[in-house]
């Protein structure tokens, strides 16, 4: 099985195996080379100080490998991405970062050893295997390796690996080694069992130590020494770098290299909080005092770990062993939870460091699309460090291997080299969104809550934050277009128009920092001898969560000069898509100038927004109402025939209306519908169904009559769009009527309003179409289904119609049969 | 940057879904988020649940028993979302504060009618409880709050 690995790996892979292969031979052809050319290898211990673990000893077959590209350019990866550009210490590479974790790997394989001979000495007739020289070397090159996994600009980078379709460019080509990265994670579930699924730098990782010149190093003099052969020691590092439970490889102390108390972890957080310069304190000697081998068995299982002890029941002597902790180290464990925490929230969540991540992620999205087709294994592994990849991006260096002319992804290349960052033009967050009066606050939450959902919703994936970014671009450009024509001299206008149009949509980038999570995936330790999944009182993992979530804040980044302008494209797009408008809270979190009043009459000319939709952002400054079963007021005799109608209608609504209705309008729809649910129940129960209907006038006296005697404000077409026959109901919702003395599945739409450019109008959100035809012979709908919703014709806008088609002059079978 | 990983897509879909089915099957009941409880549930009811909320699930024996990989993700969603409380004190459960409405356009949504989505939650619910009363000899009271 051992052996398989290897062959397993790359034989579901062959174009990423060529990939990696070719780049690993040109970081390691030196070594190869001399390898090959049987010439002496005089590599010597060496020992290296660490700010973080003081002297590191590095064994002979390391500092081969070390001095190599294939490490080296590591070195040029930073830790911590664009980080150094908010905390300048912050410059230590991914080459720091994986000789710490030896030297983390080395303080916890002693402290093991300790533990073992511990107990070895208590228990003489139940010996633990003592950790040995193979197994630390091991582990210890599966350390070294963990890493060079990683691309440009660290994990920066993997949501832009992931991504199928980049930006919707339909001229992309998709390299072949990308589609395969899925397979490799697939195909490392299925070896081993896991703590978690790989990420696809992990799974770069191992395909890396898998590749043609690792194999041949690991299977050379240089690798004398170590009493594993090639196979072996493969399969070891791969289920160190993957944290593998079980499988090929796999033993406990492959979690001292992947889990969640790994060497790994213990050394970044560290190292990330010392270079960063803040005071964040992890006490990572006692975290390593209460490191455990855990001896699991059956009877000291706790009896939730159902699993477990079926796997202690078929291993050898009934035992295995595990990495965990000891209670005592709970609090230590928790420390360090926290911490991490604090890190995310000032180091990585920090909004300089978040906009400087998101414009290497654009500007590499960008050139892809720019040039046609996505960049290769090569290009993205090309071995030169982050600074260098900026500069070939921004064309002030060029390289052979890696072409790029996108203008757009220069600019964003020069600006993160120069500092230049983007500036916070919108603020979203979920407890900002703010609700209009009169809602208990049960109503507020429930709305604050749903808005929010389907905000986050969207904004899942590079792609959609694009689209929404273009969108809040081509507003604002239309905007200084309006507010030019409105007055040709308005000189900030002028300049921002010239910015924008230089800048192009991707420049405006909108960001939701992600959350992380993990289950609890350690075992513990009690005073009584019982192992199970530690129950903390206080669960610092879920309390991160939390801590994250009440501050987790999106925000739109744009160049400084155009953030008003962005912003206030921004909060309309937001109005417009969500139904959404932040609390003046959101603004605090701008240090822009808010965009000038005098703006916004030129956009109501131009039909961009309407009077009411700027009401709403500027005076009223609250959300829409997301339209609810409830809201429908559908009959309950209805709601007996067909249960779900009223969710039905009201999901069909929401997809047309996206954001909602005013609460007003709410209000008014739920009054009309409510006097057509009479009107409907009188037309079938008072025979209408099966008597003449002469025109649509008919039709109409009849329908107003009804809702003027249910005390509903009814005025006659005219008066709104010049027809003759439409109603304007409660101020707010027009009634159209139709009339087909043949029968006819579907009467024709409603029309829009001719010509609309709006990005948001909240006036006439609603048309209720009523509509009579003759009933075919036979059949004709119940009254249940003679209720539907559908977009107004023509238009992709936030208005819907909601239809009622009634059916007239139906025969009745008896006279039907006398026929 | 730390981050482990990307997110799996979809996994808001996910989180609704189940947080409606969840609540259209129970009144006021916590939804279990440690333990592997739900993970277990899940897997044993895996052919019941609407493929929206199947697709995708994967399970494997962890260093702490059965686990559903996609799990945490999804009730990371649920509770980015708002369709979780925030963590109750015990960290073990939490409170999904989606409402009935809410609830059944999420079903139809996904093209289930809220009487079919209604039937599957009540089958993860007894999946929940079978698990949970074949852990209860071992956990105590507080665990399975």
């Amino acid at each position: 099985m051992v052996s398989d690995i290897r062959k397993t790996l790359r034989g579901v892979a062959k174009n990423l195996v060529k990939e990696v292969d070719d780049v690993c031979e040109q970081w390691l052809t030196n070594l190869v080379s001399k390898i090959d050319d049987d010439a002496p290898l005089d590599f010597q211990p060496k020992q290296v100080n660490d700010p973080v673990w003081g002297t590191i000893e590095l064994l002979p077959w390391e500092v081969a490998i070390l001095d190599t590209p294939f490490m080296q350019r590591l070195r040029g990866v930073r830790q911590l991405g664009l980080a150094q550009l908010v905390f300048p210490g912050a410059n230590h590479g991914r080459l720091e970062h994986s000789i710490g974790v030896i030297g983390a790997i080395e303080e916890a394989t002693r402290a093991l050893t300790r533990q073992i001979e511990r107990w070895n000495l208590k228990n003489p007739d139940n010996h633990i295997r003592p950790v040995d020289e193979s197994d630390r070397q091991a582990v210890r090159l599966a350390g070294l390796f963990h890493d060079v996994g990683h691309g440009p600009f660290s994990h920066a980078l993997e949501p832009v690996l992931e991504i199928n379709s980049p930006l919707g460019s339909k001229n992309q080509t998709q390299a072949d080694w990308r589609a395969e990265l899925p397979h490799i994670r697939a195909k490392l579930s299925e070896l081993y069992s896991l703590n978690k699924r790989p990420s696809s730098s992990v799974a770069i990782a191992v395909m890396m130590v898998l590749s043609e010149p690792v194999h041949k190093i690991l299977s050379s003099k240089v690798m004398a020494e170590i009493k594993l052969n090639a196979e072996e020691l493969e399969s070891r590092i791969v289920a160190g770098i993957v944290g593998a439970v079980e499988g090929p490889g796999a033993t406990y102390l492959s979690a001292l290299v992947s889990s969640q108390l790994d060497a790994d972890r213990m050394d970044y957080l560290a190292r990330d909080a010392h270079h960063a310069g803040l005071k964040i304190g992890f006490d990572t000697d006692r975290l390593l005092a209460k490191l455990e081998i855990l001896r699991v068995r059956e009877e000291n299982l706790h009896g939730t770990e159902i699993e477990l002890r079926t796997r202690a029941s078929r291993s050898k002597e009934g035992t295995f062993l595990q990495l965990g902790i000891a209670a005592s180290g709970f609090g230590s464990f928790e420390q360090m939870l926290i911490g991490r925490t604090f890190l995310y929230d000032r180091l990585y969540h920090h909004h300089k460091v978040r906009a400087a991540e998101a414009m290497a992620q654009r500007l590499m999205l960008v050139a892809e699309r720019d040039r046609g087709n996505r960049l290769s294994f090569k290009e993205i592994f090309l071995g030169v460090g982050d600074d260098t990849m900026l500069r070939i991006f921004s064309r002030e260096v060029q390289h052979q291997v890696l072409k790029t002319d996108s203008p757009a992804a220069a600019n964003l290349a020069s600006r993160i080299l120069d500092r230049n960052l983007l500036h916070r033009a919108y603020a979203f967050r979920g407890r900002f969104i703010a609700m209009p009066n009169g809602l208990g606050a049960k109503e507020e939450s429930q709305t604050q809550n749903e808005h929010w959902g389907r905000i986050v919703k969207t904004l899942e994936g590079l792609g959609n934050r694009y689209d929404l970014g273009k969108e809040i671009y081509d507003l604002a450009v239309r905007s200084c277009d309006a507010i030019l024509a409105e007055d040709p001299d308005e000189q900030d206008i002028k300049k921002m128009q010239q910015i924008l149009k230089e800048m192009g949509p991707e420049h405006v980038i909108v960001d939701l920092p992600d959350s992380k999570t993990e289950g609890i995936r350690l075992l513990a330790r009690y005073p009584n001898g019982a192992l199970r999944v530690p129950e903390f009182s206080f669960n610092p993992q879920k309390w991160a969560e939390a801590y994250e979530l009440q501050k987790r804040t999106g925000y739109v980044f744009c160049p400084k000069d155009v953030a008003p302008l962005i912003g206030m494209a921004a909060k309309t797009v937001f109005l417009k898509k969500f139904g959404v408008v932040m609390a003046p809270e959101a603004d605090g979190y701008i240090k822009a100038d808010p965009a000038p009043e005098a703006w916004t009459k030129p956009l109501i000319a131009a039909d961009i927004i309407d009077e009411q939709a700027a009401e709403l952002l500027r005076e009223k400054r609250h959300s829409l109402l997301p339209v609810r079963p409830e809201d429908l007021n559908v009959p309950s005799t209805w709601l007996e025939t067909d249960p779900d109608l009223a969710t039905r209608l009201s999901v069909d609504i929401q997809k047309c209306l996206h954001g909602g209705l005013t609460a007003a309008d709410m209000k008014a729809l739920g009054t009309v519908l409510n006097g057509l649910f009479v009107f409907v129940d009188a037309w079938y129960e008072g025979g209408r169904v099966t008597q003449d209907l002469l025109s649509e006038k008919e039709l109409q006296d009849l329908l107003a009559s009804s809702l003027r005697g249910q005390a509903i404000k009814v005025a006659e077409g005219t008066e709104v769009s010049g027809g003759e026959l439409d109603l304007f109901v409660e101020n707010a919702i027009l009634i159209e009527n139709k009339f087909s003395s043949k029968p006819k599945a579907k009467i024709s739409d409603a029309p829009g309003v001719q010509g609309r450019r709006y990005a948001i109008a909240l006036n006439s959100q609603v048309v209720i179409v009523v509509s009579a035809s003759r009933a075919k012979a036979g059949a004709f709908k119940d009254k249940v289904a003679c209720v539907t919703a559908c977009p107004v014709s023509g238009e992709a806008l936030n208005r819907v119609e909601i239809r009622i088609d009634l059916p007239f002059g139906a025969v009745v079978p008896s006279a039907e049969r006398s026929k | 940057m730390q981050l482990e990983g990307t997110h799996m897509s979809g996994r808001y879909d996910k989180a609704e879904l189940l947080t409606a089915l969840w609540r259209l099957s129970t009144d006021d009941e916590r939804l279990p988020t440690s333990h592997g409880i739900l993970d277990r549930a899940l897997n044993e009811c895996l052919d019941a649940l609407p493929n929206p909320l199947k697709e995708g699930l994967s399970f494997g024996v962890t260093g702490v028993g059965l686990r559903c990989f996609e799990l945490p993700d999804i009730l990371l969603a649920a509770q980015e979302a708002m369709l979780t409380s925030e963590p109750n004190p015990t960290y073990l459960s939490s409170i999904v504060t989606l409402d009935e409405g809410r609830a059944r356009q999420i079903a139809i949504a996904n093209g289930l009618t809220s009487a079919q989505a209604r039937d599957i939650g009540s089958r993860l619910l007894e999946k929940v409880h079978q698990v949970k009363e074949r852990l209860s000899d071992q956990l105590s009271e507080r665990s399975v709050a």
